[in-house]
C-alpha cells in the first residue's frame, strides 16, 4: 500500500506551507522519524520527519512549492518498486473545476441584454426586519424608579418637577403627578418590524395603467410647458351663473378653453402611431377627461367638444363621471379621444406634471385655484390664480407651438365670456 | 455578653482550631517566638510547640509555597502575612498555586489554606504598607475573600475559614484589632458568603465592610434626626458577594451608596454598582454613589492621609447627594 504523504499542520493557525526543499530525492529510502523535507509556515522552518519509512517513490510538491495542510505532498511505498501508476492527485483540481462547472451560468437573454437595445432595472423591497423595535421613548430625566412606578400607576411623568440627583423626576415627585389620559395604551414596541410590507397582486386595471403609463413615460420624450392663469373673472362668471340658476364647475371652464384652444391650434390637437411610425393628425376635437376611480383611473371622452356649450360639456362632464365612477361606461365612452386633460384642483395643488396618455401627444395638468398677492403695474393687489401644465410628445409638437396653445387656452380662461358665446 | 477586641476574637478563633484539629498549623514570620507582630499568636509557640506554630525567614514566596505543599498533601496551614502587602512577594503561589491546583488537577487536591493578615492603610505606613488586596485576589476565581469588622464575626468568620477546604483571604485591619465588641463564649456560628444588616432603614442603603463601616456607623445618627433612614450592610465576606441581600436591601430602599476603603477603579465598590444596576435598575430613584480611596498612592502625611481614605465627610457628601429631593 503506497503511504500518502501530506501537508502537517505544523501550528494551530497554518492554512498552508511552502516546501523549502526536499532533504531525500525520489527512489530515496527512508527510516521513520528521517527527516523528508524543509516545511516554511506563517511563523518558522521546520524539519518534516516521516512517520513511516520506506521509499520515497514520488514528490508531488517540489521545492518552493506551496501546498493547503492535508493536500498530499509526497508518497512513499514499502517496496522500492510497488506500482503507484493508479494514484490521481488531481482530485482536488477537479473538485474545483466541477465547481465552476455547477455555478450558474448566465441566462441567455441576461447575456443578450448586455450592450443591447433597452434593459429595464428591476426593484424589489428588502426583506423586512426580522424582529419588532421598541418604540424610542423621548428622553425624560425620571430615575428609573420613577418611570417604572409611573408606568405602573398610569401616571404623567412630564407633569411634575424633578427634585432628584440633577434634577431627576425621583419617586417622590410622583406624587403630585397627573394621570396620563388613556391608561395603559401606551404601546411600548412598533407594530411590525422595519421595513414590512404586503405584497397585492396587479389588478388587470392596474395592470394596463401599469404597461401603458411605463410604456408612455419611457418612450415618450415629455416635455412640459407652464402657465398661470388668473381665474378672479372666472369665479365671477361663475357666481353670476349661478344666480341664474346654471351651475359649471371651474372643471367645465378649463374644458371649454381647451376646446376653444385646440380649434385654434390643430396642431396641438394630434397624437403620435408608434407601431407605424406617423403622427396623427386628429380632425376632431375629443376631449379625454381623467376621472378617479377606486383602484386606478379612466378617461371617458367629451366627442367633438369644440361643437359643445359650456352646459353642455357641463351635463355631459357630469354624467360620464358618475359612469366611470359606476364602472357602466361603455367602451366607446372611453376608448380614443384627441387630447387629456387632467384635474387635481380640487385636492388644492398648486400644480402638477400629466404624463401623456398615448397616442395622443398632450395632457393638461389643472392645479387647484387659490388667493395670491399679484403685482400689476407696480401695486400689490390679490387675486385668484390657476396654474396649468402641459406635458407633449416633443415628436409631434415643439415648445414653441405648445407656450403658444398654453396662452391661448390662458386667454380664454382669463376672458371667460369669451367660454358662453 | 462578654465584650472583646477583634484581636483577641482571631486569637480565640485559630486556638480553638489548632486546638480541635491537629493538621491546623500556623505559619508566618515572627508569629512564634515573638508572639506575633501584632500579638495575634500571644502564647501558642508555648501551647503548642514549634511544629504547629512556625517561625519563617523574611521569604514570602517561599513559605506561601511550603503552605500549598502542606495543604495539597491534607494539613491545614493559616498563613500569617505580617502585612497583606508583603503577600505580593508570593503573588504567584497564591495566585497559580494555591488558587489554581484543585481546578488544574481536576478536582484531585483541595488547597485549604487561610492567608491573613493586616489589610489596608493603618496609620501613617504610606503607600506601600496600606494596600487594600480585597479586590486584587476577589478578581481571580478560586477563592474565598472574607473582611470582617466586629469581634463576633472575626471569630466566627475565621473559624469557618479554617475548616473551608478553599484559600481563603482572611482580611484583618490593624485600626480594628482594639475595637471591642460582644463575642459568646463557646461555639457559634456566621456563614460565609452572607452580609449582614447592621441597621435597616428605608430611604437609602449604605454598604460597606471592614474598617469603612466604623465609619458610616457613624453618620447614621445625623441622618436619622434629619427624617432619613439608613440602612447600613456589613458585607462581610468579599467573594461570594452575597447578592441577595443588597439586592433585596436596594429593591426597598432605591438608593444606594457604596463605601470601600481601597481605590476606586475596579474596585469591590464597582462590582456591587454593577450587581445592583444588573438586578435593581427598574428599582433605582437615585444614581449609585461609591466613596472609596482617591487615585494616587496613599500619602504619608497624616492631613493628606485623612483626606484620601474615606471619611465620614465624603460618606456624608455621597449620601446628600444620593438623597437629593428627599428633605
Amino acid at each position: 500500500m503506497p503511504i500518502i504523504v501530506t501537508m502537517p499542520a505544523l501550528s494551530p493557525t497554518m492554512e498552508e506551507g511552502v516546501i523549502s526543499s526536499w532533504l531525500k530525492n525520489e527512489g530515496d529510502k527512508v527510516s521513520d522519524g528521517e527527516a523528508l523535507c524543509e516545511i516554511a509556515t506563517d511563523k518558522s522552518t521546520v524539519e518534516f520527519q516521516a512517520i513511516d519509512g520506506g521509499f520515497l517513490r514520488k514528490i508531488l510538491i517540489p521545492a518552493a512549492g506551496t501546498a493547503k495542510v492535508n493536500a498530499p505532498i509526497a508518497v512513499i511505498t514499502e517496496t522500492e518498486d510497488e506500482d503507484i501508476s493508479s494514484l490521481s492527485f488531481e482530485q482536488e483540481k477537479q473538485e474545483e473545476e466541477k465547481q465552476a462547472a455547477d455555478a450558474p451560468a448566465p441566462k441567455e437573454e441576461e447575456k443578450k441584454s448586455v450592450g443591447g437595445s433597452f434593459n429595464a432595472m428591476t426593484f424589489s423591497p428588502p426583506q423586512p426586519a426580522e424582529k419588532v423595535r421598541v418604540v424610542k421613548k423621548s428622553s425624560i430625566n425620571a430615575s428609573p424608579l420613577a418611570k417604572k412606578l409611573a408606568q405602573e400607576n398610569g401616571l404623567d411623568i412630564t407633569s411634575v418637577k424633578g427634585s432628584g440627583p440633577s434634577g431627576r423626576v425621583i419617586a417622590k415627585d410622583l406624587e403630585g403627578a397627573q394621570k396620563v389620559p388613556m391608561m395603559g395604551v401606551k404601546e411600548t414596541s412598533y407594530k411590525y418590524p422595519d421595513g414590512t410590507f404586503d405584497e397585492v397582486p396587479l389588478t388587470p386595471v392596474r395592470k394596463i395603467i401599469g404597461e401603458r403609463l411605463q410604456a408612455s413615460k419611457m418612450t415618450i420624450p415629455h416635455y412640459v410647458v407652464t402657465q398661470a392663469v388668473s381665474m378672479t373673472k372666472a369665479m365671477e362668471l361663475r357666481v353670476e351663473l349661478k344666480e341664474l340658476g346654471i351651475k359649471v364647475t371651474f372643471n367645465d371652464f378649463v374644458i371649454k378653453a381647451v376646446a376653444l384652444a385646440l380649434k385654434k391650434h390643430p396642431d396641438i390637437n394630434m397624437g403620435y402611431d408608434s407601431k407605424k411610425n406617423v403622427i396623427i393628425q386628429y380632425k376632431t376635437i375629443d376631449i379625454s377627461l381623467a376621472v378617479s376611480v377606486p383602484d386606478g383611473l379612466i378617461t371617458p371622452i367629451l366627442w367633438q367638444a369644440d361643437y359643445m356649450s359650456l352646459t353642455d360639456i357641463s351635463t355631459e362632464a357630469k354624467k360620464l363621471a358618475i359612469k366611470a365612477k359606476k364602472g357602466t361606461l361603455a367602451p366607446h365612452e372611453y376608448q380614443g379621444g384627441s387630447f387629456t386633460i387632467s384635474n387635481l384642483g380640487m385636492f388644492g395643488v398648486t400644480g402638477f406634471q400629466a404624463v401623456i396618455n398615448p397616442p395622443q401627444a398632450a395632457i393638461l395638468a389643472v392645479g387647484g385655484i387659490a388667493e395670491t398677492a399679484i403685482s400689476k403695474e407696480g401695486k400689490i393687489g390679490t387675486g385668484y390664480i390657476m396654474n396649468i401644465s402641459i406635458s407633449m410628445d416633443h415628436r409631434v409638437i415643439d415648445g414653441a407651438e405648445g407656450a403658444k396653445f398654453l396662452n391661448t387656452v390662458k386667454f380664454f380662461l382669463e376672458n371667460p365670456s369669451s367660454l358662453i358665446l | 455578653m462578654r465584650e472583646i477586641t477583634v484581636r483577641d476574637a482571631i486569637r480565640e478563633a485559630i486556638d480553638e482550631e489548632l486546638h480541635r484539629d491537629d493538621d491546623v498549623f500556623i505559619l508566618g514570620e515572627e508569629v512564634a517566638e515573638y508572639n506575633g507582630a501584632y500579638k495575634i499568636t500571644k502564647g501558642m509557640l508555648d501551647k503548642y510547640g514549634p511544629r504547629r506554630v512556625i517561625d519563617t525567614p523574611i521569604a514570602e514566596g517561599g513559605f506561601t509555597g511550603i503552605a500549598v505543599g502542606a495543604a495539597l498533601t491534607g494539613l491545614r496551614p493559616i498563613v500569617e502575612y505580617m502585612s497583606f502587602n508583603f503577600s505580593f512577594v508570593a503573588f504567584d503561589q497564591i495566585v497559580n498555586n494555591a488558587m489554581k491546583m484543585h481546578y488544574m488537577s481536576g478536582g484531585r487536591f483541595t488547597v485549604p489554606i487561610v492567608f491573613r493578615g493586616p489589610n489596608g492603610a493603618a496609620a501613617r505606613v504610606s503607600c506601600q504598607h496600606s494596600h487594600n488586596v480585597e479586590p486584587l485576589y476577589a478578581h481571580l476565581p478560586g477563592c474565598i475573600v472574607i473582611a470582617p469588622s466586629t469581634p463576633y464575626d472575626s471569630k466566627a468568620l475565621l473559624k469557618a475559614a479554617i475548616r473551608n477546604n478553599n484559600p481563603v483571604f482572611f482580611l484583618e485591619n490593624e485600626m480594628l484589632y482594639n475595637v471591642k465588641g460582644e463575642v459568646p463564649e463557646g461555639e457559634y456560628s456566621v456563614e460565609i458568603g452572607k452580609a449582614k444588616i447592621v441597621s435597616e432603614g428605608t430611604h437609602l442603603t449604605l454598604i460597606s465592610y471592614s474598617r469603612m463601616l466604623v465609619f458610616c456607623s457613624e453618620v447614621l445618627d445625623d441622618y436619622k434626626k434629619k427624617g432619613i433612614s439608613i440602612e447600613l450592610i456589613d458585607l462581610r465576606t468579599i467573594k461570594p458577594l452575597d447578592v441577595g441581600t443588597i439586592v433585596s436591601s436596594v429593591k426597598k430602599t432605591g438608593r444606594a451608596v457604596v463605601v470601600e476603603e481601597g481605590h476606586k477603579f475596579a474596585g469591590v465598590s464597582a462590582e456591587v454598582i454593577s450587581i445592583l444596576q444588573e438586578f435593581c435598575f427598574d428599582h433605582l430613584d437615585a444614581p449609585v454613589e461609591r466613596v472609596c480611596q482617591m487615585e494616587t498612592p496613599l500619602p504619608y502625611a497624616p492631613p493628606l492621609e485623612e483626606e484620601t481614605i474615606p471619611n465620614t465627610k465624603r460618606i456624608k457628601a455621597a449620601i446628600d447627594k444620593t438623597i437629593a429631593g428627599l428633605l
